[in-house]
């Protein structure tokens, strides 16, 4: 399938691993010009060379240090963009927090609030930002693409996730509310909610919940896997496959949606 | 009639000055709940909690030291607190999100969920220890039928719908229910609703339409249900 997306302008939020890396890879394949920020100089770099060997001829690869709780630097990485680029048509937003073992675990009267406003500004925020800085480059141009990836707490909510669920569930809202505000300008907004994908920081969930149950990590693991129709996790690829999707011209009529990419696992419809 | 058990139960109305709030608050004094009112505004308690026969309790909108400390001073004033009310979403100035500033996006997370959360956590381990408690989260049905124009409100009020069902599965073994209602429009004390084709019902709710809700699920006849989000709009959300 022929997503159409070639020569278009798409930056990746926290799109030097996991998620967001596989998502700009997609991207790069499919002949976007792709910029990545993140936190981390050395991963950016080394996802930088990856993505530019991936990337479709004349594809152009751009990373930078970015931090979402920092608004001018948000404002600063997509003026670099637009320099070298030319504009922006894509946003996915992606950068997460979710490192944090303070993002599970605290129940109701553990709650620390300065870590909960964190979530909150550098998550939330930091999409509402982002979106913001991107926003009049694609209403000029009269086309534009934003997914919010935002995880299965927002449907799911979860006495341990009492920051993660409460933003992944407004990063729902946010969607909807942007897709009603600026679908007259071409633009279509979406979230996706990634379930178990095995990008390595679920294992901090696993093991709360293998200390809270009293059984082993990888107990925890097949215990956890069970409840997944497909009976494994996800990998990066199949997001950001997802992602790309929603981002393309094959999408042109969707708006305002979530999608679910988690095997199966949510129990709402 | 139905016995709700209301009476000699003691609550704290978290925005109970004005509003819905004050209307859940006069509902439940009217059944003997003696009850207390939380607000930022000290001089719109002072007029509306002598009507009512509640006390007032000043707290400013958002920020810990006030609330945990009103919260200790309704515990201590009313001896307990079994029901609490929280009645205080953001209020932002209309606008499309390419127009709103940052304040506005930290108002909605600040006040309106980590200003509830911070309220559950302080008054619900006395719940948890009698065994017994309601606690009701009011917000605006904009979460689950987002305003393009006023996003604040909607991703805030979606989150505190969210982290209601959260809450309420912690709380839920202690026999704590926690609970979320999303309400319409609805007309001041006084006020006929005009009509409205917009809404199903053909016009607003009256206060006592919101209150009568709030008086079943604060009472012993709603001990099981937890973790809802219940709307009173007269039929106007979209979708299921």
């Amino acid at each position: 399938m022929d997503l159409g997306i070639a020569g278009r302008v798409a930056i990746v939020s926290g799109g030097s691993r996991g998620i967001g890396y596989a998502a700009a890879e997609v991207l790069a394949e499919e002949g976007c010009h792709v910029a990545v920020c993140a936190l981390d100089p050395g991963r950016l770099a080394a996802a930088r060379s990856r993505l530019a060997a991936r990337a479709a001829p004349g594809a152009g690869v751009h990373a930078g240090r970015c931090d979402l709780r920092d608004a001018a630097a948000i404002e600063g990485f997509v003026a670099e963009v637009v320099d070298r680029f030319g504009g922006v048509d894509i946003l996915v937003n992606n950068a997460s927090p979710t490192d944090s073992p303070s993002m599970w675990g605290p129940v109701l009267d553990e709650v620390d609030d300065e870590e909960w406003l964190e979530t909150w500004r550098a998550k939330f925020i930091g999409y509402v930002r982002f979106s913001r800085a991107v926003l009049p480059h694609m209403r000029r141009s009269g086309w534009g693409r934003i997914v919010h990836v935002s995880g299965m707490g927002g449907r799911g909510p979860n006495r341990r996730y009492l920051a993660g669920g409460p933003v992944h569930a407004a990063l729902l809202a946010l969607a909807k509310g942007m897709a009603d505000e600026y679908g007259p300008d071409g633009v279509l907004v979406t979230a996706l909610s990634p379930g178990p994908i095995d990008t390595g920081h679920h294992g901090v969930i696993l093991e709360a919940q293998a200390r809270e149950a009293g059984i082993s990590s990888s107990e925890a693991r097949d215990r956890f896997v069970a409840a997944v129709p497909l009976r494994r996790y996800g990998t990066p690829r199949e997001a950001g496959e997802a992602i790309a999707y929603l981002c393309s011209e094959r999408a042109g009529f969707v708006t305002g949606v979530e999608l679910l990419v988690d095997g199966g696992r949510s129990r709402s419809f | 009639m139905l016995d709700l058990g209301l009476a000699a139960k003691r609550a704290l109305v978290n925005g109970g000055g004005q509003g819905l709030g004050l209307v859940a608050a006069r509902a439940l004094a009217s059944q003997g709940v003696a009850v207390a009112l939380v607000g930022p505004d000290e001089r719109a308690l002072d007029r509306v909690a002598p009507e009512i026969g509640a006390l007032a309790v000043p707290a400013g909108a958002g920020r810990r030291g006030p609330i945990d400390g009103a919260v200790r001073e309704g515990e201590r004033a009313l001896g307990g607190i079994d029901i609490l009310i929280n009645a205080a979403p953001v209020v932002t100035a209309p606008a499309p999100l390419h127009e709103i500033d940052d304040v506005d996006w930290e108002r909605a997370g600040a006040e309106h969920v980590l200003g509830y959360l911070r309220f559950m956590r302080a008054a619900t381990p006395g719940m948890r220890a009698r065994r017994h408690g309601r606690v009701l989260n009011v917000t605006g049905v904009i979460g689950r039928n987002p305003d393009p124009r006023r996003l604040p409100e909607s991703t805030a009020a979606i989150a505190v719908l969210n982290l209601t069902k959260a809450v309420a599965d912690e709380l839920a073994p202690d026999g704590v229910t926690v609970n979320a209602l999303s309400p319409g429009e609805f007309t001041g004390p006084d006020g006929e609703g005009a009509a409205d084709e917009a809404i199903p019902a053909g016009r607003p709710g009256t206060p006592g339409e919101f209150s009568d809700l709030v008086l079943f699920l604060c009472s012993e006849r709603a001990a099981y249900v937890t973790g809802a989000s219940i709307t009173v709009d007269g039929g106007r959300s979209r979708g299921i």
